[in-house]
């Protein structure tokens, strides 16, 4: 059982890796500088603020341990 | 074996199941793989997100990003959980793990500090014996542990 779990979480995660990059140009042109959630394949939320993605997310009822957030910039950063 | 990464936007992301009985803590995190950092870490907004009480961690270090100064601080007994190819999990550790957390104070600091990413660096890659594949214009990536 757990380790269907977390094959799920990771699967989840698989989905939302190949809709970001697919979805990325697009992702910039609307919410440049935001922090955008992804679950399962699909977009949940973008915000400016980190802190008021994850209320959203908790009042959508959803994890946010389990939600892919990424920010995205048109601004590349170089770490 | 061998453990596939995503490329999303020219950046090459692996996905770990995260889990610590010590800090009660389950979830996720989305690593980018980075050959240019020696240090592996979770970042601020992650640590957030799943929970992880940072200001007990114990500091290990700082570090400079995009020239700001950050903070690093120890968290250990976490497990990572990754999907081989072969649809199996793989347990791969580090005997302790890094948190980066942002200095400042400030409003816009915070924020440029939750921007940045968890890394996996060449810590992780050299004790765990894993080399990285990255054939981007085939859209090819993975780690191969030897």
């Amino acid at each position: 059982m757990e380790t269907e779990n977390v094959l799920r979480l990771l699967g989840s995660a698989e989905k939302d890796a190949k809709w970001l990059d697919k979805n990325y140009s697009e992702l910039l042109t609307k919410y440049p500088d935001h922090f955008v959630a992804i679950h399962d394949g699909n977009f949940v939320d973008a915000s400016r603020k980190f802190e008021e993605l994850i209320s959203e997310l908790e009042s959508k009822k959803l994890n946010p341990a389990e939600v892919m957030i990424k920010f995205v910039s048109k601004i590349k950063r170089i770490l | 074996m061998k453990l596939p990464l995503q490329i999303v936007a020219g950046q090459i992301l692996i996905s770990a199941s995260i889990r610590s009985a010590k800090y009660r803590m389950f979830g996720r995190v989305d690593f980018y793989v980075d050959t240019g950092s020696p240090v592996t870490f979770i970042s601020q907004s992650d640590a957030f997100r799943l929970h992880v009480p940072v200001t007990s961690l114990p500091q290990l270090g700082h570090t400079k990003i995009g020239g700001s100064t950050y903070e690093l601080r120890r968290i250990r007994e976490i497990e990572l959980l990754f999907k081989t190819e072969e649809e199996k999990l793989e347990r791969i550790t580090l005997p302790e793990f890094s948190v980066l957390i942002g200095t400042k104070k400030a409003v816009e600091e915070i924020q440029e500090a939750n921007s940045i990413p968890s890394l996996l660096g060449t810590d992780f890659l050299t004790i765990n014996k894993l080399a990285l594949y990255f054939n981007p214009s085939k859209g090819e990536a993975y780690l191969e542990k030897e």
